[in-house]
């Protein structure tokens, strides 16, 4: 497996979070790998971050979860996207391109 | 929030949704092509700490507070059972602690806090008169109570006697001498008090001439009519009388003293009458306020003094209003708050040897510490879980504290002085309860948070490599410890100088010239209150056959009788000097003697002579003065020759005698004026003999068991007679000083318990210290230090700390004992031979406490405290 893990910063981690569960019902595993697969396995969430931050975003209330049954037949616990949780993901990706655009003007001045 | 109550489930979840997640890792690894467990073991190391995964989930979440709160104290319950020795110290250091100060607040609460048990008791006012010199005292005269009374202010007034005293009681199981008191019609509907049984006094009952009745208390009629409805109609003899019983009033009912039978006052205003023995509580009318009050009241007294000028005196300051909580609880209001602040800085002591105790062991949990932080635990947690252990501590101490106080105080109630006001009400009741755990949680912050702080400070690898306890325990550890005690020593030093100022206040009060000498004096005291004792005659046959006989016992020197008791209320006559307007006249005591009465008392002759037996038996009406009604008069100490009027005869002075103290030593003696029993009329022998007891007071040439000999005179004599007490004349005066002794006992107890908690906290200290730098002074001793050398440093260390503790405890002291000056006699508040004593005592503590610890260090053997890894 490739060495090299990018380290996110705990708000990125959010959106990205959010935008795996956008996709659909997903329990924590599926999520974790959901994010590595979108982001060609650049992207490895740790599981000691993964969790803690699914708690806090269900706090926010941004996330709902439920228990169910897994793909296969092992019971698991599901998230799904709340709407606020669908404006807040709004926000958020409009917040990380205004950042992602300043950032590369400034990276493209010579 | 819902964390705190699902937690149980939540951990459930968590649990179940990490063991999914590492089923799923494994299930990938398998498919990858690892074993089974090869693949379950990738999964569980990749997943990493679970622990903490949850921890962080936990704490995320916001809930799980209550649970870790849970999980702390099965752990710090283990832990505190695992180290016994500490425990039990701690838990009993505290238990002294809180256990004395629940009792004290147990006292406190029932007597000063709680609210009088009366209907709306805030609108209850008593009368007092203001004297020129400032003083007060709680009663008014006959003619003042009717005067006033008028006062629109006043919803409803009542009367009652100054002071109650003893009845005899007959009709009931047995007879009995019991306390009695009379009360006007309106006193129970002034305080708004319903009888359980039977009705209150009519207005008919409550004049001269008019039926006697009774009314008697729950105790009493619990006690003596066996609590059955028949006692009520039932017919008594109550000194001599007869009178019916129509009502019992309820359990727990107390107003000033406990009293068992009240009988109507039957108030006659008396305007020639000027002595002050009415007592007078009123409710206010409904909106109107004391202050209000206490302006009719002055607007009233230029009225009142020109209506009857000998009523007020030239600078009499008039009728004083006081609510009744001042009456019945102002004056050991400060004494009780003394005592309080007292226990309270025994407590401090307690925690402070308790913190000690806990800094102590910080340094053998170093340990425990370092692998919590390193699984993951904040120094917040550590703090929490500390903190945790230590109310764990609290709340034990706490419940053995109560247990201790339980049983504290009925004992504080058994040796309180009878003056104490309310004590039927003294009890151990919820608020009691609420307060020690109060306490617990307070003492577990003060004594908890600095050592835990402490404890948790650290980093990692220092603490692991301390864990071994080679290091000589932090500086920082020792200085804490080092300003806990010299803060102990200071509070002992402050609590000591209380105390010691207090005994010496009453050793001095001992001391006071009393004007006789009680020694081998005696007092035999007859109730002559009876239908045969009614005119003098009777009783001076009495009497001489009593003396008669009395003087005949080998041993006695002389024999004489008065009412009453000497240095107690007597009987008060209104006099005037002959040849002045009768107005101007005092209402003095006036005790009826016979002739050897001075030289069995003692008192000595100032000028003129003493009386006779032969002015015993003549008509002409003689007396004797004592100084201070001399100089009352006269402004000398001879006016023999001179005359007094006494109702309407005129009666010769022949003598002057010394001054007696009354019943309050730090009080002036009363002016008195003795005449022979033979010469007093018939209606004022009856009436001495209704309020006093008669007594014979004996002296002897030296200690003398009389007892059982007077009572088979009297047995003899008249059989009929119940013999009210035989004392030694120096037990009556410690009565008197009861109060004050009381207050002593307590404060000196204290004082013992708080240096006996220091000298174990100075002792513990030191010892750890020396166990501390063992290796330090094996290598002094291998250098040559000899063993006076190793004494002087540990002494020297422990002294330090001494006597810096007494520096600052002496400032702290001088500030203090200002609070105290109403309760001292004789001493000043910054008396210097007390306070050298004291300081001596403590140096002295100081040095024992560190002697043994110094020895154990001269023994250490070099060879063992360097190998000693």
């Amino acid at each position: 497996m490739p060495k090299q893990d990018a380290k996110l910063l705990q708000g990125t981690l959010d959106m990205l979070i959010l935008k795996a569960v956008s996709l659909g019902l997903m329990h924590g595993f599926g999520i974790g790998n959901r994010i590595m697969q979108m982001s060609e396995d650049i992207l490895r969430v740790e599981e000691g971050s993964l969790y803690p931050a699914l708690y806090r975003i269900e706090q926010q209330g941004w996330i709902e979860s439920e228990w169910g049954v897994s793909e296969n037949n092992q019971r698991a616990k599901f998230y799904r996207l709340t709407r606020v949780g669908r404006k807040q993901l709004q926000v958020e990706e409009e917040n990380w391109d205004r950042l992602a655009s300043a950032v590369f003007k400034v990276m493209q001045t010579v | 929030m819902i964390g705190l109550v699902y937690k149980d489930s939540i951990e459930r979840d968590m649990d179940d949704e990490m063991r999914f997640h590492m089923r799923m890792r494994a299930q990938q690894y398998i498919e990858s092509g690892m074993s089974l467990e090869e693949a379950n073991r990738q999964a569980r190391r990749q997943f990493g700490n679970v622990g903490l995964i949850k921890e962080r989930g936990r704490r995320v979440r916001g809930g799980g507070l209550m649970e870790e709160f849970l999980k702390d104290l099965r752990y710090g319950g283990r832990t505190l059972i695992k180290n016994k020795g500490f425990t039990a110290v701690a838990v009993i250091t505290l238990a002294l602690g809180i256990g004395a100060n629940t009792a004290i607040f147990s006292v406190v609460n029932s007597v000063l806090l709680k609210t009088l048990p009366y209907k709306e008791p805030d609108r209850i006012v008593q009368l007092y008169w203001g004297w020129p010199q400032g003083g007060e005292t709680p009663n008014v005269t006959t003619i003042g109570y009717d005067y006033f009374k008028q006062a629109k202010s006043f919803e409803m007034t009542a009367a009652y006697a100054s002071s109650g005293g003893g009845y005899n009681l007959l009709g009931g199981a047995e007879p009995l001498r019991v306390t009695g008191q009379a009360i006007s019609a309106d006193f129970l509907p002034v305080l708004g008090v319903n009888l359980q049984r039977g009705r209150n006094f009519t207005k008919q009952e409550d004049v001269r001439g008019g039926p006697c009745v009774a009314i008697i208390s729950d105790r009493l009629w619990k006690r003596n009519f066996g609590g059955s409805p028949e006692a009520l109609d039932k017919s008594v003899e109550i000194n001599g009388q007869t009178c019916t019983i129509v009502g019992i009033l309820p359990s727990g009912f107390q107003f000033d003293q406990p009293i068992d039978v009240f009988i109507p006052l039957r108030l006659r205003a008396n305007p020639q009458d000027n002595g002050h023995n009415t007592d007078m509580v009123v409710r206010l009318a409904p909106g109107v306020r004391i202050e209000q009050a206490q302006e009719e009241m002055d607007s009233m007294l230029q009225g009142f003094r020109t209506q009857y000028p000998n009523q007020v005196g030239d600078h009499d300051k008039g009728v004083r209003l006081h609510s009744l909580y001042y009456l019945l609880v102002g004056n050991v209001s400060s004494s009780l708050k003394l005592m309080f602040g007292a226990v309270a800085i025994v407590l401090l002591i307690a925690c402070a040897n308790v913190a000690n105790l806990l800094l102590a062991r910080a340094a053998n949990r170093r340990g425990e510490m370092a692998v919590r932080i390193a699984l993951g635990a904040s120094r917040i947690r550590l703090i929490r879980q500390l903190m945790t252990e230590n109310l764990l501590l609290a709340f034990l101490g706490s419940m053995l504290g109560l247990f201790l106080a339980y049983w504290t105080v009925p004992l504080l109630l058994a040796i309180s002085p009878e003056s104490l006001p309310r004590s039927v009400e003294v009890r151990l009741d919820s608020r009691a309860v609420l307060f020690a755990l109060v306490a617990a949680l307070v003492t577990s912050i003060l004594f908890g948070v600095w050592p835990a702080i402490h404890a948790s400070n650290l980093d990692i690898s220092n603490a692991l490599k301390a864990a071994s306890g080679r290091s000589g325990g932090t500086r920082f550890g020792a200085g804490s410890r080092g300003l806990l005690m010299i803060i102990e020593v200071a509070m002992s030093l402050v609590l000591l100088a209380g105390a010691a100022l207090l005994v010496r206040s009453f050793v001095k009060l001992n001391e006071v010239n009393l004007g006789f000498d009680p020694h081998n004096l005696t007092a035999l005291q007859i109730s002559l209150n009876s239908a045969s004792y009614r005119t003098t005659a009777s009783v001076v046959d009495l009497e001489r056959r009593m003396n008669d006989r009395i003087a005949a016992i080998p041993g006695v020197v002389a024999v004489g009788t008065v009412p009453g008791l000497p240095m107690q209320n007597g009987l008060n006559n209104y006099v005037y000097p002959e040849g002045i307007d009768p107005d101007r006249g005092q209402s003095v005591e006036a005790r009826a003697i016979t002739s050897d009465y001075f030289r069995a008392i003692g008192i000595p002759l100032i000028s003129g002579r003493l009386i006779s037996e032969t002015d015993a038996n003549s008509p002409v009406p003689v007396c004797v003065i004592n100084q201070k009604l001399a100089r009352l008069f006269w402004k000398s100490n001879n006016p023999a020759g001179t005359s007094l009027v006494v109702g309407d005869v005129r009666v010769q002075i022949v003598g002057v005698v010394g001054d007696i103290r009354e019943k309050y030593l730090d009080l002036d003696a009363y002016p008195t004026f003795y005449q022979p029993i033979s010469q007093v009329d018939d209606s004022m022998t009856a009436a001495s003999n209704r309020w006093f007891l008669t007594s014979w007071i004996i002296r002897t040439d030296g200690p003398v068991q009389l007892s059982a000999t007077l009572r088979n005179i009297v047995k003899e004599i008249d059989p009929q007679l119940p013999v009210a007490g035989i004392h030694p004349m120096t037990d009556v005066i410690s009565q008197s000083i009861k109060d004050k002794r009381f207050l002593m006992v307590l404060m000196t107890s204290f004082a013992v318990l708080a240096l006996l908690l220091t000298t174990v906290g100075l002792f513990g200290v030191i010892s750890y210290q020396v166990s501390q730098r063992t290796q330090e002074i094996g290598i002094r001793v291998a250098l040559g230090a000899s063993a006076s050398s190793i004494l002087r440093l540990i002494v020297g260390q422990g002294m330090f700390l001494t006597i810096i503790g007494i520096g600052v405890g002496l400032i702290a002291s001088f500030w203090l004992t200002r609070l105290m000056t109403d309760l001292l006699f004789g001493v000043t508040t910054t008396d210097p031979v007390t306070f050298v004593s004291i300081c001596f005592v403590l140096v002295v503590v100081g040095l024992v406490a560190c002697l043994i610890p110094a020895r154990r260090a001269m023994r250490v053997d070099p060879m063992v405290a360097l190998r000693y890894e």
